[in-house]
């Protein structure tokens, strides 16, 4: 048994606050805020121009072959500096999927783009129907000679304005099972047919409804097998929030930087005549939200860990996920509180406390027990294939 | 890095969870009433060299850590064993540093049950000693003062909670050495209460586990409504987040056990936080696993209960727990706000 990270990781650490410094700018971070795009193309041919887009696959791949623990440090502090990268985040779950499963032309053509920082891939997973329970897809696939004409809606294609793909779940066989009859299809963003309307939400964060109307794609488009869009979808998604990029995500970067906020504030607000941080009741409530952190950190190196060993980690996933999102909106909640009514100060008030970072944390943090698999889904997965409870 | 346990210490969890298997420790425990104590599972005990597990070979022990030391300590709680576990291995190793060689063999052989004072004496007698009423020996700071204290009979114990052998103890009862005085007794006894709060994390993660174990097998047997209970999502629900706040608390404990084992300068903090984090877990997964018992939970013929006492009272032992929130607080956030 060890804790300690691998002296490599800790060279490593050195290294990303170094870059964060040089490319996470202030600049960078507001534009984000004022925009709601969660991705800054010049931070993400910085990090191309590392080979750390793909970080853990082999340089010949296009990655710098780091190890999952190495990825997570560099995750962690790129959120922590609050920097938008879910344009990136979004991408490799898609094309780490392609990776595995798509055909040669695919591996050839899509990936090294991806990894140059030259294109993104948008995920069209979620209908307006069909969330949790994605596998009811209605987007339909039909086939007409060596095309496929496809007809549907998409929700949540975020970065759907910026990609060049979308990664689509569509039904191909309406006659066959729910799971066994959807098919996945790598299609161009500037296919004929495709409009891209903007959803704005909560998190001050722009995703995507994408419409597709008689929207016509070679067979070659198709990732993977006839009628096996379910195998891919799960993969992409268990390998994603096994991996650097959904543990060491942006749930514990979210909550180290609220509480760098936090701490940076109470450090300097008075009350009473002292510092806030001498006040005994806010003590316990940062050093509360520090435990919080400090498991969640624990749950997460455990799923990036196991991840680094080959170890799809699928029950130890969902408890990171599902532990450290809910962890993630308890301290919002209460550290928003604690600082009081200058919590209400958003980014665009220069009094906001660290520039807003917590009013943002606290907007941001409601969709983190949603996105990638609610609570509720985690919950299924834990009681169900870890506690091996009765299906309901 | 390396998170997972070695085969030695994967060994060492699966023979102390057969040898309380074979021993019925619950039994024991219900048999053992308000004494809390069943000497002859403890003599096996010591008889396998658990006492000594975190003491040095040349010191009469096994050689291995904390780490080995908290595994046991969670085996110990998941069978609910009255015995003198988690003090025991505290006190074993203040007398192993103090070079008390002689005391030391009785309390690794078990001839003599030694314990540890978690709160400074008052007016000459320490309160609410664990395992006070079955203690020949009793650590603890007198003043500036760390004394072993030899109570000339055991002290009577205060009813409590859930049964433990808690008593107040005399420290002028018997023969008492002083082991160390000032700045290293300060020390010493910071280091020994320290350990103390990791074992007891240990000990509550064991209680929860055998809490929820119970709770898992109980709502998959028990049928209402013509389906058994742990088909339900709002039960099956609450029973995932226990097992996801249980594995939090299981790691944050085994990172400070071989925090101490390292002797890395976050030891202390670790402890502090692991403690708190695996009491708040352990009286909210006893607490579920009993209410998804029904008016069966509530009856003392089924086990439940006994977790639910248990996570509250080792939780007490400490204090308020809310308190230890200020040492944390204390070790972490310097007045530059920097973590």
């Amino acid at each position: 048994m060890d804790f300690s990270l691998p002296s490599t990781a800790e060279e490593f650490a050195e290294e990303v606050r170094e870059f964060v410094a040089e490319h996470v700018t202030d600049e960078v971070v507001t534009r984000y805020l004022q925009t709601g795009t969660m991705h800054d193309w010049g931070l993400h041919r910085a990090l191309a121009a590392r080979g750390w887009l793909a970080p853990t696959w082999p340089k010949s791949d296009g990655g710098q072959a780091l190890s999952e623990i190495e990825a997570m440090v560099l995750l962690d502090q790129l959120h922590r500096a609050g920097a938008p990268l879910d344009g990136w985040i979004i991408t490799m779950c898609g094309t780490s999927a392609i990776r595995a499963l798509g055909s040669a032309q695919q591996r050839a053509e899509v990936v090294p783009q991806v990894v140059a920082g030259q294109a993104l891939i948008s995920l069209g997973f979620s209908e307006p129907d069909s969330g949790s329970d994605v596998a009811a897809a209605r987007t339909r696939a039909v086939r007409d000679g060596d095309e496929w004409i496809i007809n549907g809606q998409k929700m949540f294609t975020t970065m759907a304005h910026e990609a060049t793909w979308v990664l689509l779940l569509t039904r191909t066989d309406p006659s066959a099972a729910k799971h066994r009859g959807l098919t996945m299809f790598l299609v161009p963003l500037d296919s004929p047919g495709i409009v891209v309307e903007p959803v704005h939400t909560l998190g001050g964060e722009r995703t995507n409804i994408t419409f597709y109307t008689d929207v016509r794609v070679p067979d070659a488009a198709r990732v993977h097998e006839l009628n096996k869009g379910w195998e891919l979808l799960t993969l992409a998604l268990t390998t994603e929030r096994g991996s650097a990029f959904g543990a060491g995500s942006s749930f514990l970067g979210t909550m180290g930087r609220m509480l760098d906020g936090t701490l940076r504030w109470a450090a300097t607000a008075r009350r009473g005549g002292r510092p806030v941080l001498e006040e005994p009741t806010a003590r316990r409530r940062l050093a509360k939200a520090k435990i919080d952190h400090e498991v969640s950190r624990l749950l997460n190196l455990r799923s990036v860990w196991l991840a680094g060993q080959d170890i799809v980690p699928d029950v130890e996933a969902s408890v990171a996920k599902l532990f450290s999102t809910e962890a993630l909106q308890r301290m919002t909640s209460d550290l928003l509180e604690l600082i009081g009514p200058e919590g209400l100060l958003n980014h665009h008030s220069p009094a906001a406390p660290s520039g807003g970072a917590m009013e943002h944390a606290f907007r941001h943090s409601t969709v983190t027990t949603i996105y990638g698999g609610s609570s509720e889904i985690m919950r299924n997965i834990i009681s169900q294939r870890g506690l091996g409870l009765p299906r309901g | 890095m390396d998170l997972a346990l070695s085969k030695e210490q994967i060994a060492v969890a699966e023979v102390f969870d057969s040898f309380f298997e074979k021993s019925q420790s619950i039994q024991r425990t219900r048999t053992a009433g308000t004494s809390g104590f069943d000497r002859q599972l403890w003599q096996a005990m010591c008889e396998m060299g658990a006492a000594g597990i975190a003491i040095s070979e040349q010191d009469g022990g096994a050689g291995a850590g904390l780490v080995d030391a908290a595994l046991v300590c969670e085996e110990v709680s998941r069978h609910i064993a009255p015995v003198p576990y988690a003090e025991t291995c505290v006190a074993a190793r203040v007398l192993a540093a103090a070079g008390q060689s002689e005391l030391l063999d009785d309390v690794l052989s078990g001839s003599a049950i030694a314990t540890f004072s978690p709160r400074a004496a008052t007016r000459g007698t320490w309160h609410f000693v664990p395992n006070g009423a079955i203690a020949a020996v009793v650590i603890g700071m007198v003043d500036d003062q760390l004394v072993v204290s030899r109570p000339a009979q055991p002290q009577p114990v205060l009813p409590n909670l859930a049964d433990l052998p808690v008593a107040d103890c005399r420290v002028g009862d018997g023969p008492h050495t002083v082991i160390a005085a000032g700045e290293a007794a300060a020390t010493v006894f910071a280091c020994a209460r320290d350990e103390w709060r990791v074992l007891s994390a240990a000990a509550l993660v064991g209680m929860a586990a055998g809490a929820l174990k119970t709770a898992v097998t109980y709502v998959k047997e028990r049928t209402q409504f013509g389906v058994p209970l742990g088909s339900f999502q709002s039960i099956a629900h609450h029973l995932a987040d226990c097992h996801a706040a249980l594995d939090g608390a299981r790691m944050l404990c085994q990172e400070a056990a071989w925090a101490f084992d390292q002797s890395t300068t976050d030891a202390s903090t670790l402890a502090a936080m692991a403690f708190y984090f695996a009491a708040q877990t352990a009286e909210q997964v006893t607490g579920w696993s009993l209410h998804f018992h029904g008016g069966y939970g509530f009856m003392l013929e089924y086990d439940v209960q006994l977790f639910y006492r248990r996570a509250k009272a080792w939780s007490l032992l400490h204090g308020d727990r809310e308190a230890i929130l200020d040492e944390v607080a204390e070790r972490v956030f310097t007045p530059a706000g920097a973590l």
